[in-house]
């Protein structure tokens, strides 16, 4: 695996604890530093203390769901650089109801988790890095 | 089969699709295949498939096809819809055949109750777990499922449930016996 990825430091937030372990065990064996939260409350506080590079987000979670998460994520000073990636179950259904506030990096059907997420990781990754 | 018009010679083609309908099979036929196997299927039914053409006098008759999708169904196969090629960590396999079970006979209730939301809600968390640990063909079945529940299609959804359990407890079976040493390990602990 690249080196870049041993660095990027990745937040996976989904309340399922089957689908957060796959996303977790999948970046894990890629080489990024992998840490999880099974709901979007207390998100932020985290992020900022653990200067996250990545932050991966299942769309639909009870409490506070992904996207309005992501649209928080985005009004927030303190996150400017963090990478957005969203994960979602139906796309099309799902994905017709995020505002343009939402604005994820990438966006990752579950089904492609296994082949698309490290890319979608990396990408996003490097376009805020490179925005810097 | 152009080329074996004038000669005795004869290559059987068998057709490998994932369309298990009666329709697709006269469609293969008309092409001029001599039969087919309707994924999933197991290696015993493609040795058994094979078997039934290799070796023959290749002037000989080909057999009646047989209706495959249909002897495929009286089978229980071992676990069709798992990738033999995914690999996963322990933690995930002890997630998912401890979660998952729970999953489906959730899902079986709210569609009972005709639970709209909360069948939708359970049928999305299963789909996810079964493309965890490599069962896409069955988290596909899923997906259908749920679009179908969204439209109030709660007939077809109830029909579907038993072959849903049954490749879900062969999906089960087949990860309880998975060796040790075909699960990778984890590299790190929990965050």
């Amino acid at each position: 695996m690249s080196q870049s990825s041993q660095t990027i430091h990745v937040l996976v937030i989904d309340d399922d604890e089957i689908a957060r372990e796959y996303m977790c065990d999948v970046l894990r064996k890629a080489g990024f530093n992998v840490e999880d939260m099974p709901s979007s409350i207390g998100v932020t506080n985290r992020l900022v203390r653990d200067r996250c590079d990545v932050v991966v987000i299942d769309v639909m979670m009870p409490a506070i769901r992904g996207d309005k998460l992501a649209g928080l994520l985005r009004k927030n000073s303190q996150l400017k650089e963090l990478a957005v990636v969203m994960v979602s179950g139906a796309p099309r259904e799902e994905l017709e109801q995020l505002g343009p506030e939402i604005d994820p990096d990438r966006v990752v059907n579950k089904g492609n988790v296994r082949t698309k997420l490290v890319d979608a990781v990396v990408s996003a990754y490097r376009e805020r890095a490179t925005a810097k | 089969r152009r080329r074996e018009q004038g000669s005795s010679r004869h290559i059987p083609i068998i057709a490998v699709t994932a369309h298990a309908l009666d329709g697709e099979k006269a469609h293969v036929l008309d092409a001029g295949m001599d039969d087919y196997i309707a994924k999933p299927f197991t290696p015993a039914i493609l040795e058994r498939t094979l078997l039934r053409w290799i070796g023959k006098p290749k002037t000989s008759l080909p057999p009646p096809l047989q209706p495959l999708a249909a002897a495929q169904q009286s089978i229980r196969p071992a676990a069709p819809d798992l990738d033999p090629d995914v690999e996963c960590s322990p933690k995930l396999l002890e997630l998912f055949t401890r979660l998952a079970p729970g999953q489906l006979e959730e899902l079986r209730g709210k569609v009972a109750a005709r639970d709209a939301e909360a069948a939708r809600a359970q049928a999305h968390k299963l789909k996810g777990g079964l493309y965890a640990v490599g069962a896409g063909p069955l988290a596909t079945l899923i997906e259908e499922q749920r679009s179908a529940i969204a439209k109030g299609e709660w007939e077809p959804v109830e029909a579907k449930l038993e072959e849903i359990q049954l490749r879900f407890d062969a999906v089960i079976k087949a990860l309880s016996q998975a060796p040790a040493n075909q699960t990778q390990k984890t590299a790190s602990g929990e965050a």
